[in-house]
């Protein structure tokens, strides 16, 4: 039955557009480019540009910290992503007067002479923090300050005050917000050192044997796409036997609804796989070419496909099919469309790792950062194994669902159907 | 072995709308027929029986087993629906092969089954036809070929003769009457000669209520009609039940 299902669901325009669509997006996203001699994962030198790197150095955060935040208190219009999307926050009077009263801790002003700066002409930021070279890079500098406009940290207050301090603007502008703690880092942006680019590197090589960070990265853009591709399959292949005004056929049959459920559900899983595989396969090959008189990770490519893709593939196709099962419409789309937007912006500050709780997509969006991949395993792996078993239970409950529907125990597309011709003959007679 | 359907008190209904009330009776071996117009509880009542809707009073068995036990009884009928089609891309072969898998049954058994029973109902030179290019009679009889994929006792047939040309309705009856001598078949119809010809026993349906169930020649004889649609009518419109 295995094998009919997957040629039923393999013969199918969804399953041909699943493929397509697979094969666009590594293309268009991730590109052959990921895996060339350009993006090879190098010894540093000494001397080298190695890009930037965020950092919570207190001399960096703090005034750069203040003078986005004073920039934003003088315009009243601060900048959140409560849920990932962009919102501004105009904060009301009282508000206002209670964030001149933090401000005025973190600067050493009055509130007074903090409020008399409201609404006064549009200011700017006078921090440069980087500029783009002539080849595209990167180069941080130092930040300039304008002494006509601009705050200082008080000398003196620890960084774990001014941390206290800023979760309270964070708290104040709704969250979301750049001042929030574990958001700082990112106005502590600096070069990044030689030692630290020879640690990036000896983790790469260490961790990654250097093909499992290319993985990473294969699999931090695949996971994206897999978590609505399957639940189109899946959806599809569900509501195709009542397209096809099979499903008495097949209902009135001794099969268990259990083996129906189970055999439609991981044929997708397996086709929705397919495309996948074959891409990690030959990236595996690319990688070993690339890395050649290198130890690379032979497996690192499957291990991340079954690791970090398969949980989020299973749980866009349970969804589709506990959702199409239990409204015979194919709302499981729309759902998953809304949980993967949802989950997508709600990364924004996860792009380089940290594989929050129940993410649907986990972030990676770095060939480097072995070391926070490895010390955020766990972490990764229990949100894995959480969606991959949430999945068997959505299969499972789909099964008690179409075992429902078979004895005309739940709501279904023909029962309603039923009803309406009951009722059409019964105005008629 | 008990071959015998009965029916005991059986009430269904969609939400507050009754669809068969108090209804009883027996369908014995052999070829029976369920007569009624549209919207009088047929389809209903073969749903019934196939489990593919649970009682919501009274009792079912089929040949001895409850429909409570699904799995048993699906195992033992044949369901041939009124509207039905199958994946319209695949073959009549492929259609049947993976019906057969549904139905539990290992390669060896359906490799000779297929052919033999697209042979009796003349399909056995469309095995490689897509189903999307059958006929409304070619459909109607790989319908009949899948109800009879793994040898059931009972076969459920409801209005399979609608929509078919004269000829291809006393064929089917002829095949009907064939399976009749060792099973039990129902056949549902709103066509008064499809039972008049083919059926010693029917019931008579109207509004969800039973109005008859017995012989044909009962039906006549306590009617005083000589003709069954004459006999049908006075049953459906004469007001009692007979």
């Amino acid at each position: 039955m295995f094998g009919k299902e997957c040629k039923k669901a393999a013969f199918s325009i969804p399953f041909l557009l699943l493929v397509l669509v697979t094969f666009l997006m590594y293309w268009s996203q991730i590109g052959p480019d990921y895996l060339s001699q350009s993006k090879k994962l190098t010894e540093p030198q000494p001397g080298e540009n190695y890009g930037t790197t965020e950092s919570n150095d207190p001399e960096l955060v703090m005034p750069a910290a203040l003078d986005s935040l004073y920039a934003e208190f003088t315009a009243n219009s601060y900048t959140t992503y409560p849920i990932g999307f962009y919102h501004t926050v105009k904060l009301s009077g009282k508000d206002t007067e209670k964030m001149a009263g933090l401000l005025s801790e973190l600067t050493g002003k009055t509130p007074e002479e903090l409020l008399a700066r409201l609404d006064t002409d549009a200011y700017e930021p006078n921090s440069v923090l980087a500029v783009i070279g002539e080849d595209g890079e990167i180069i941080p500098t130092a930040p300039q300050k304008n002494a006509q406009n601009s705050v200082s940290p008080v000398p003196g207050p620890a960084y774990d005050r001014f941390e206290e301090l800023m979760a309270q603007v964070d708290s104040l502008l709704g969250g979301g917000s750049d001042y929030a703690p574990n958001s700082l880092s990112g106005f502590g942006r600096r070069a990044k050192t030689y030692e630290e680019a020879l640690a990036d590197y000896r983790a790469a090589k260490g961790i990654d044997h250097f093909s499992g960070a290319h993985a990473r990265l294969f699999s931090d853009y695949m996971t994206l796409f897999s978590a609505l591709l399957p639940a189109f399959l899946m959806v599809s292949e569900c509501l195709r036997d009542r397209r096809a005004k099979m499903r008495d056929l097949i209902w009135a049959r001794r099969v268990s609804s259990l083996r129906i459920a189970a055999v439609r559900y991981f044929s997708t899983v397996l086709l929705s796989m397919l495309p996948i595989l074959l891409l990690a396969a030959v990236d595996t090959v690319r990688s070993v070419f690339l890395y050649t008189g290198q130890t690379v990770d032979l497996f690192a490519y499957f291990k991340y496909t079954g690791g970090w893709i398969l949980p989020t593939v299973m749980i866009s196709a349970a969804t589709g099919m506990f959702l199409t099962e239990a409204t015979d419409t194919p709302i499981g789309l729309a759902v998953m469309l809304l949980w993967w937007f949802l989950d997508l912006n709600g990364n924004i500050f996860q792009m380089g790792g940290g594989y929050a709780g129940f993410s649907l997509c986990p972030r990676h969006n770095s060939i480097l950062g072995a070391q926070v991949f490895a010390d955020h395993f766990w972490a990764l792996a229990a949100n894995r194994i959480l969606l991959a078993a949430l999945s068997l239970i959505l299969l499972g409950a789909s099964a008690l669902i179409l075992e429902a529907k078979r004895k005309g125990r739940w709501f279904s597309y023909d029962s309603f159907k039923a009803r309406f011709n009951s009722r059409k003959a019964g105005s008629e007679a | 072995m008990n071959t015998e359907i009965v029916i005991s008190h059986l009430c269904q209904s969609y939400g507050r709308k009754e669809v068969l009330a108090d209804v009883s009776f027996t369908i014995p071996q052999g070829m029976f027929g369920l007569l009624g117009r549209n919207g009088a509880g047929k389809t209903t009542l073969m749903k019934t029986l196939t489990t593919l809707l649970a009682p919501k009073g009274g009792s079912v068995t089929v040949c001895g087993v409850p429909v409570s036990q699904s799995l048993r009884v699906r195992e033992m009928t044949g369901y041939l629906p009124q509207e039905f089609s199958m994946y319209p891309s695949m073959t009549v072969y492929e259609a049947l092969d993976y019906l057969s898998v549904l139905s539990g049954m290992p390669k060896q058994l359906r490799q000779k089954r297929i052919p033999e029973l697209l042979l009796k109902v003349n399909l056995s030179d469309r095995g490689g036809t897509k189903v999307k290019a059958l006929s409304g009679g070619m459909k109607r009889r790989l319908g009949i070929a899948q109800a009879l994929l793994h040898d059931p006792q009972v076969i459920i047939a409801d209005e399979p003769t609608a929509g078919l040309d004269p000829e291809e309705r006393v064929r089917f009856r002829e095949l009907f009457r064939e399976l009749a001598r060792e099973k039990t078949v129902l056949l549902s119809t709103h066509i008064v000669s499809d039972i008049e010809e083919s059926c010693e026993n029917l019931a008579i349906l109207d509004q969800g209520k039973l109005r008859y169930a017995g012989s044909s020649k009962g039906l006549l004889d306590q009617t005083g009609t000589q003709s069954m649609e004459q006999a049908y009518l006075a049953c459906i419109h004469g007001t009692k039940e007979v």
